[in-house]
């Protein structure tokens, strides 16, 4: 059979759906004509001879079911095959109701292409084998225009049920979405060929716009002129479809024409069924101020850190900074050439493993002042003779100190060290030491000259003298006698002071022995004043103990000879041992710690002149001598207490006095049991 | 015999004027004091004189006192010859442990009146 004999006429009022049947039943040879109506489709099929007709329900002015009623009511027509094809009506009671009218097929929307393809070669099939029988039974009239109206009414309340729902949703959506842009803290407007279409509240008013004077004037005119060639550049290329971006910073005008640094945000929309752009504007301000003083804050950390950086580095000593956790946080070149680590290698490392501190006389770890520092918040100096060993082992003799590092509320954050290799002043102490020790003998041994041949002439080795030069060798053997205890004095502080040749060798002796020695050597002097002397030791229990014989006599005889010097003619000077009587005040009173039970104390007492209180804080340094002293009496250098300590301290003991000015003083030593 | 009841006594001192006193107190019809004014000499003269007792100082020039009783007591003679080390340094430890157990005793010139160091000679040489 010849299809493109045959012509089918498409009723349907959507010009899509039109299209595409005309499309493929053209394709499979059919000749095809379109109506977008029932009254249209009537008019053509009377005018032209149709073949099939195809026809959607749901039309304007007539509908499919009018159409195919008023078809198989015309004689002419009737026999012409009628198709409904429709995706409103689709229940079984519509098909009924189709069918009843007199219609070959009812095909329901959507059905695949070659269904429905297949479907209309039947129908052909059948129209050219005489196989389409009409109905003679045709619904009344009146029945038709109930059962029409019933399907119109019903198909009505559908689709306004769905406009309404759709309607909703869309209201509801478009709210939420005006409430977003009306309430957004950033600026949004819309722009549609270049024309201000839309602005959000917001906008406006940090522009000080009003809606009028914004609204359909062209979008460049608030843009500064320097930015306008770069976005016009930008809307070119994104209308072209060329890459744009979508982010980009440029500036606005105020309406007092300040321009305003922003940030925008371009996409693509369409609004009022045209495509518009919408941008998001973003005020840069506030953000470009932060980092303008982020930038100027970090310049000036920079240079507070090379300032910083710079005078640590500068600082001849080693300096080192650590956290509460040891941890190494900073050190200068000092530090790293003396410690042996370089400064990568050393931070971020516990310092214990870095700087290894340790005692000189026996290489423990020193590590007391640095934790002290930080534990007490207190500048704690370093012990003395403290070395530290270098990566490579070297060893390096060192002296300084450990202050706290505090946050603003006082915390202790950390711990400054400082420290100087000492290597030198060691060499020159030592040298200093040889020096004295030589210089002393050297001058000793005139002195000894002259000591023995005073004597020598004293005791008429020489002749017999007068007793004027009696009185005047005697003068002359005096002044000796102390220019000799001076050197040995100065001697013994030389000793003290390095550590060295102050060496402490105990013997069991009776201490009654020695303190004889030493009154005795004092004889002068008691003599002069004629000072009572009472030693209670005597008395004692027990009066054997392990002591330096020589230096503990030493010890006594400072005391003794001071006693005297400070006393007035016929005073009294009670030497004795415990510390009952004033225990607890003296303790208080100079820090010392005696413990009757592991040591035993000895004092010397004197009825004379005192010392000045606000000087008593002073009386152990060296070379110091109380006002009172030095106006009673000329003679003394300042070190006889400072050497009495320093032996006691060597025993392991302690040196504590209380003093009354014009009523005398009471020195007390302790030496362990 | 007289001369052989004499006493010897070796007197090791750099300094002139100290050897003028020890001289004017020690010497006498019964002690003969011979003087050396330093180690190597006081070493040659106690090797030749076998003295009763040597006087020896510490710092003096050539052969210092530690050294010279190092080189005496290597000597068969020496080794148990009598010394007192007269000083002004305070080395005595160094001093017994270079001259082991036969130093007689250690005095600090400085402490002692020279009458008393004369006193203590004798007694040892007569005692």
């Amino acid at each position: 059979m010849i299809k493109n004999e045959i012509k089918i006429l498409i009723v349907d009022d959507n010009k899509e759906s039109n299209y595409l049947l005309e499309v493929m039943l053209k394709q499979k040879g059919y000749i095809v004509d379109t109506a977008f109506n029932g009254l249209e489709a009537l008019k053509k099929i009377k005018k032209d001879s149709v073949d099939i007709i195809i026809s959607d329900i749901l039309m304007p002015v007539m509908d499919g079911f009018e159409l195919c009623r008023k078809c198989k009511d015309d004689e002419k027509i009737k026999n012409i095959p009628f198709i409904f094809y429709t995706a409103e009506y689709i229940t079984r009671a519509d098909e009924k109701f189709a069918m009843s009218l007199g219609a070959e097929k009812f095909i329901k929307k959507p059905i695949k292409p070659n269904d429905f393809l297949r479907i209309i070669e039947e129908v052909v099939q059948d129209y050219q084998g005489g196989k389409i029988k009409i109905s003679e039974k045709k619904p009344e009239e009146k029945e038709f225009i109930q059962k029409h109206k019933e399907k119109l009414a019903q198909k009505l309340e559908e689709k306004i049920t769905i406009a309404e729902k759709i309607n909703k949703a869309l209201k509801e959506s478009e709210e939420k979405y005006r409430n977003l842009v009306e309430r957004a803290r950033d600026g949004i407007i819309i722009i549609r060929k270049g024309l201000i279409v839309y602005t959000n509240p917001f906008l406006l008013e940090k522009f000080g716009y009003k809606t009028d004077e914004v609204y359909g004037k062209l979008f460049a005119l608030f843009v500064s002129k320097s930015e306008r060639k770069k976005l016009e550049g930008y809307y070119k290329k994104r209308m072209t479809g060329q890459d744009a971006p979508s982010i980009y910073e440029t500036k606005l005008l105020t309406k007092d024409g300040t321009e305003v640094e922003v940030e925008c945000n371009v996409g693509l929309i369409t609004f009022q069924d045209e495509k518009s752009d919408l941008i998001i504007i973003r005020d840069l301000t506030e953000r470009k101020k932060t980092e303008a003083k982020i930038k100027e804050y970090v310049k000036e950390v920079v240079r507070e850190r090379d300032k910083l950086n710079t005078i640590i580095h500068s600082i001849g000593d080693a300096v080192f900074v650590i956290d509460t956790e040891h941890r190494v946080l900073l050190l200068n070149r000092v530090a790293s050439d003396i410690s042996g680590y370089t400064i990568s290698e050393a931070i971020g490392r516990k310092y214990e493993d870095i700087f290894k501190f340790v005692l000189e006389k026996n290489e423990k770890p020193n590590i007391y002042f640095v934790d002290k520092a930080i534990n007490m918040g207190t500048i704690q100096k370093m012990a003395n003779h403290t070395i530290i060993i270098a990566k490579d082992g070297t060893r390096t003799a060192i002296a300084d100190s450990a202050a706290p590092l505090k946050d603003e509320k006082g915390k202790v954050v950390g711990c400054v060290v400082v420290f100087h290799d000492v290597t030198r002043e060691r060499k020159i102490e030592q040298m200093k030491t040889e020096f004295v020790s030589v210089a002393s003998h050297q001058l000793k041994t005139p002195l000894t000259g002259i000591k023995w041949f005073t004597e020598l002439l004293l005791n008429g080795r020489a002749g017999k003298i007068s007793e004027k030069q009696k009185d005047f060798l005697t003068q002359i053997s005096l002044s000796n006698s102390r220019m000799i205890k001076l050197v040995g004095d100065l001697l013994d502080v030389s000793h003290i002071e390095t550590g060295k040749k102050f060496e402490i060798n105990k013997t069991e002796s009776d201490i009654n022995e020695i303190i004889d020695q030493a009154i005795s050597d004092n004889q002068n002097l008691i003599k002069e004043k004629n000072i009572k002397i009472e030693n209670k030791i005597k008395e004692a229990v027990r009066t054997k103990f392990v002591f330096d014989k020589e230096k503990i006599r030493q010890v006594f005889y400072n005391l003794i000879s001071n006693a005297c010097k400070y006393s007035k003619n016929d005073g009294i000077i009670e030497i004795g041992c415990g510390c009952e009587i004033e225990k607890g005040v003296f303790r208080a009173h100079c820090g010392c710690d005696f413990d009757s039970e592991k040591e035993i104390a000895f004092y010397v007492k004197d009825d004379g002149m005192g010392i000045p209180k606000k000087q008593q804080e002073k009386i152990f340094e060296k070379f110091f001598r109380a006002d009172n002293a030095i106006i009673a009496q000329s003679d003394g250098t300042g070190l006889g207490l400072y050497i009495a300590k320093a032996i006691v301290v060597a025993h392991g003991g302690s040196m504590w006095f209380e003093s009354k000015e014009n009523r005398g003083t009471i020195f007390h030593f302790s030496l362990l049991k | 015999m007289k001369q052989n009841q004499k006493k010897k006594v070796l007197v090791v001192e750099d300094e002139q004027p100290l050897q003028s006193a020890l001289f004017e107190v020690l010497h006498s019809d019964n002690i003969q004091v011979i003087q050396a004014f330093n180690g190597e000499e006081g070493l040659e003269k106690a090797k030749k004189e076998h003295p009763d007792l040597i006087l020896l100082d510490i710092i003096m020039p050539k052969l210092g006192g530690v050294k010279m009783l190092q080189e005496l007591r290597k000597d068969a003679w020496g080794k148990n010859a009598q010394v007192i080390i007269l000083t002004n340094l305070n080395v005595k430890e160094k001093v017994v442990e270079a001259a082991q157990e036969n130093v007689y005793d250690f005095f600090i010139k400085s402490d002692w009146d020279i009458e008393e160091i004369g006193e203590k000679v004798k007694d040892k040489l007569f005692s």
